[in-house]
């Protein structure tokens, strides 16, 4: 496969920390004798560097979680390429992922109530990983390392760190959530919906905690929404996926300003914002099933624009401008994948 | 001109024949350690043909409003105060019969999650009928299915999809097909909870869009109960923004928006990000929404309030009209009536 | 979208709604919640009146079990007396068909009885813990190979098999019986642990602790075992009921050593010698009651941890007694929120 082109990156030469490269899941489904599959993730590829958040924004079933359960290395991909600070790192620990990765890569779930334990304190939240990755020695150094972690997310270790979640609310939980990822130095950080599960007054202040960590830090983020306003707000770039594809890839504003894809004008349209004019939105049809689709675009049966060639070939990558791609016959002369 | 202070529990004077009125509602839930005062003390009316916005977070009690109003809350939830009236009538007077009977035909409810209200082990039609018929038994089957079919194209699904289980349905069909279960029975209001919230943004559009054809189609009011904010600017007639089990403003739609006096809503309009505009740093209101068998002392926004003064914890802020349809709670805004006629912030 | 159930059902907000991603969760602290930790639960479940009840029978019994050889001396099969003697102030529970002292027979038959019932406990739900749980969490292959293990156990009647074991196995003694109900028994615990720990294996902080590079026994022992604490708690008293009626069941049926002293082979030979017939109900009635106090004891000290597990069934109880309180008499199916005025 030749490989395509990657955006500039926001400080000319710098290796990525992260490259995905035709990244693809598919799931069995269907019982014993059945061959369908859910094709939930195809061909994606991006990358990250260093102090860069980059937002994934899409709907349900557009493969945004999956993309972050591969990189996470939660469950394998059926095929593609993971390359972290230049190593392969599918190729060189095919089965399970290193102990080494895992203190690069981190994550940050959705739910805040899920994602940590009930019956544990923060205290051992939080020192789990400071031992399995041997980051501190004795437990003296073991709390001081706590205190800072906590006081880096805003809170109070006297207060918080012999709580159990229950007791805290759930802004508090996913600053500890930040906490337990920062514990072990990560170089990348994917956040899956981290703020969508929060009261509305509480989110910035998440966000902002991302962004001042970004700052200091030079973390890298995968930030995934379905929140467009939000993805603009904290991302570099935004890439947007629908039905398990990536369709259009810039820096946030020009996708905001500029989109190209017709799925990204809809997107754009249908978020309420009393400021705009109101504009009604005429969308044919809802997101297909992604049990084997049929092949081309898979927004050809909702698209104003169709052609017949989008219901046979999936476009691929044209270049709008250095930093800005799409995915659409459209706009041509991309490279075709059939 | 004239400003009116008028005491709380009576925001009249914007609305002549309310369809529904609430007045000075108290619910607390019991529990082993002490009641917690879930709404305490909130009075609004809603007009016919209104939309009606409700706007909260966590704790400020705007579900349990809902569920209230239709006296669905289960134990330990008990009504301890105030009065909801329905066209002139008591509601809390209707006994068990008058009560069911009253539900759906009068005052419907569209719920967050379809799977939730919907069962899922009987086909939607059959879900349909039954509504119908609890109220009018006297209505045959086939008549009944055939209403089911004439809401469905309403609402916008093939009518032919009306015998499906809701899981064969997708969310936003779903959703579709619990507001036409509302509709059954030609209630002249609905309450909707947070009914597009599990959904994805674009069906949310859609079926906002849909919601309104119909209400401009058929006349009925909405109490609309959201988090989020910009949804109700865009698609209500006025709001009330509910904080730890007050009312804190109510004004109409674009007026909250344009000019919002209660330090909470300033802070909720800030921290949303938008799409347009330039991207400023916005910041979060500090701290936590109260835990309410506990709430603060005073007015209950205060640890949070960035123009918080010693007072503002000891007393109380009423629900002052400060403007004409536009009330607000909050010692700011109440302190300066009366220096003169006209306000200033 | 991802729906997960909100973890703080049964208290306020009251709309128990499933959440998906873009719902708001109640982030408001919620107060008095009992800890989840060992001495919070224990004090918890005893501050239940059912579970005080039930832990002192049990208490009880398993003294009576412990202290057996002072509190009735000597050997329970001696003939000491008349036979079929009926309850006196020499002998409390008369004396049997034979002439031994039922009141020894049953005091020292809570031993094997008791004895044989936790010790089957044990060792079922430790089994079904392993199994299950190694099932549940590894899956794939692992967990069809288990499964269908669990499931041709599961399906083999129970009292045949033990009836053929018995038969071909010869002995009967205590661990004996241990042994054939132990493997017998382990295979539906096995099961509902297993699906306990499918549906907690998809939590978030499985994942969370997976990426944080934990190993796969500690996830299993660590972060899953600990929020099933409940259900094995529930699998090791059912378990132990079943035990102890399974063996009295059997020994009944004249299975096993006979002449091993317990309830079983209690009423086995009250059976034997005609008790029903001679009227000699205080043979059979003090062993009887008392296994079917031993079990009642067990559910009860089960209803107990359930409600403390389960905030809700908590929350209802709550609710009526506080209603109660405030003179409200609350209809039985009534499905209206109660309206209490009092001055505000």
């Amino acid at each position: 496969m030749a490989q395509l082109a990657q955006p500039a990156s926001p400080n000319g030469h710098e290796q990525p920390i992260l490259q995905v490269d035709q990244l693809t899941k598919r799931f069995p489904v269907g019982g014993l004798m059945s061959k369908m599959e859910v094709h939930a993730l195809e061909d994606v590829s991006f990358s990250i560097h260093r102090s860069e958040v980059v937002s994934v924004v899409g709907e349900s079933g557009s493969g945004k979680s999956t993309t972050a359960r591969l990189i996470s290395r939660l469950m394998p991909p059926s095929s593609g390429r993971i390359v972290l600070n230049g190593v392969d790192i599918l190729a060189k620990e095919p089965r399970r992922p290193s102990l080494k990765y895992r203190s690069q890569v981190q994550m940050v779930f959705q739910d805040p109530f899920g994602s940590l334990n009930g019956v544990h304190t923060i205290r051992h939240h939080l020192v789990r990983p400071l031992k399995i990755h041997h980051k501190t020695r004795g437990r003296k150094e073991t709390n001081e390392r706590i205190e800072e972690l906590l006081q880096t997310v805003g809170m109070d270790a006297k207060t918080y760190a012999d709580k159990y979640p229950h007791q805290l609310s759930g802004g508090q939980r996913q600053r500890i959530a930040i906490a337990r990822a920062l514990a072990v130095d990560p170089v990348l950080l994917l956040a899956d919906e981290p703020i969508s599960m929060l009261d509305v007054s509480i989110r910035m202040g998440i966000l902002n905690l991302m962004e001042r960590l970004k700052q200091e830090r030079g973390l890298a983020y995968l930030y995934i929404t379905h929140d467009l306003a939000s993805a603009r707000y904290i991302g570099d770039r935004t890439h947007v996926m629908y039905a398990g594809r990536m369709v259009e890839g810039a820096t946030s504003d020009d996708l905001v300003h500029d989109p190209a894809h017709p799925y990204t004008k809809l997107l754009l349209s249908a978020v309420p914002d009393p400021r705009a004019e109101r504009a009604r939105v005429e969308a044919r049809g809802e997101v297909p099933s992604l049990i084997d689709p049929p092949p081309g675009c898979p927004f050809a049966a909702r698209c104003p624009y169709v052609m017949p060639v989008c219901r046979e070939i999936m476009p691929g990558q044209t270049y709008l401008s250095p930093t800005h791609w799409v995915r659409c016959h459209l706009f041509g002369e991309g490279v075709g994948i059939s | 001109m004239q400003t009116e202070v008028r005491p709380s529990g009576a925001p009249s004077g914007v609305v002549e024949q309310p369809l529904l009125s609430v007045r000075n509602l108290h619910i607390e839930y019991a529990s082993d350690q002490g009641a917690v005062k879930a709404v305490d003390g909130v009075s609004f009316d809603i007009a016919p043909g209104e939309v009606f916005g409700l706007a909260g977070e966590s704790g400020s009690g705007k579900s349990t409003v809902a569920h209230g109003i239709l006296r669905l809350l289960q134990p330990p939830a008990v009504i301890t105060g105030g009065e909801v009236r329905f066209q002139g009538n008591d509601v809390f007077a209707l006994n068990d019969k008058q009560l069911s009977d009253f539900r759906w035909s009068e005052i419907s409810m569209v719920m967050q999650s379809a799977m939730n209200a919907l069962n899922p082990v009987m086909r939607v039609s059959d879900q349909i009928v039954d509504a119908i018929q609890s109220h009018d038994p006297k209505r045959s089957n086939s008549d009944c299915l055939r209403r089911a079919k004439d809401l469905f194209k309403i609402v916008g699904i093939d009518p032919d999809r009306v015998t499906a289980y809701p899981h064969e349905l997708s969310g936003g069909m779903r959703q579709r097909a619990m507001i036409a279960m509302a509709l059954a029975l030609d209630p002249p209001m609905m309450i909707m909870d947070e009914p597009t919230t599990a959904l994805d943004v674009v069906v949310q559009k859609e079926i906002m869009q849909e919601i309104e054809d119909l209400k401009a189609k058929l006349g009925f009011s909405i109490l609309f109960i959201t988090h989020d904010l910009s949804l109700l600017v865009e698609f209500s007639d006025r709001i009330a923004i509910m904080y730890a089990g007050k009312i804190v403003e109510l004004a109409p739609a674009n007026v909250l928006f344009d000019k919002p006096l209660h330090p909470y809503t300033q802070g909720l309009m800030s921290s949303f990000p938008t799409l347009t505009g330039e991207k400023k740093h916005l910041s979060s209101i500090p701290g936590s929404p109260p835990d309410m068998s506990c709430p603060p002392s005073g007015c209950r926004f205060h640890p949070r309030c960035p123009k918080f003064a010693p007072m503002h914890a000891q007393v109380e802020p009423e629900l002052i009209e400060v403007e004409p349809g536009h009330w607000v709670a909050c010692h700011l805004h109440t302190l300066t009536i009366g220096k003169d006629q006209s306000w200033r912030s | 979208m991802i729906e997960q159930q909100a973890t703080n059902v049964g208290q306020f907000p009251p709309v128990e709604a499933e959440l998906t991603g873009n719902v708001v969760v109640d982030t408001s602290v919620t107060p008095g919640n009992p800890s989840r930790r060992g001495a919070g639960t224990f004090r918890a479940i005893m501050r239940n009146r059912k579970a005080l009840i039930g832990v002192i029978i049990l208490l009880g019994f398993a003294g009576m079990a412990i202290f057996a050889p002072w509190i009735a001396p000597g050997d329970p099969n001696d003939l000491i007396a008349k036979r079929n003697l009926p309850p006196s102030s020499e002998y409390w529970f008369g004396t049997t068909g034979s002439g031994q002292d039922v009141f020894a027979q049953t005091v020292l038959g809570a031993r094997a009885s008791l004895g044989v019932g936790v010790a089957v406990g044990i060792f079922t739900t430790f089994l079904a813990a392993l199994i299950g749980m190694t099932a549940g969490y590894f899956g794939g292959k692992v967990d069809d190979f288990l499964s269908l293990f669990m499931n041709v156990f599961l399906i083999i009647p129970a009292l045949p098999l033990l009836i053929v074991l018995v038969g071909f196995l010869g002995g009967g003694g205590p661990m004996y019986f241990v042994f054939i109900l132990g493997i017998t028994g382990w295979s539906w615990g096995a099961r509902v642990l297993r699906s306990q720990t499918l549906s907690l294996r998809e939590k978030d902080f499985v994942s969370a602790a997976e990426v944080s590079g934990e190993s796969r026994i500690r996830i299993i022992g660590g972060e899953i075992f600990p929020n099933m604490i409940s259900l094995v708690a529930a699998n090791l008293f059912g378990a132990t009921i079943y035990a102890v009626g399974a063996m009295a069941a059997l020994q009944f049926l004249g299975l096993g050593n006979v002449s091993l002293v317990s309830w079983g082979t209690n009423l086995y030979w009250a059976q034997n010698n005609g008790a029903l017939l001679t009227g000699a109900w205080w043979t059979y009635v003090p062993s009887g009651l008392a296994i079917a106090l031993v079990a009642f004891a067990f559910a009860l000290t089960n209803f107990a941890v359930d409600e403390v597990t389960n905030p809700r069934l908590k929350a209802q109880r709550v609710a009526r007694e506080s209603l109660a309180k405030l003179g409200h008499k609350s209809k039985k199916n009534s499905r209206a929120t109660p309206v209490i005025r009092h001055a505000n």
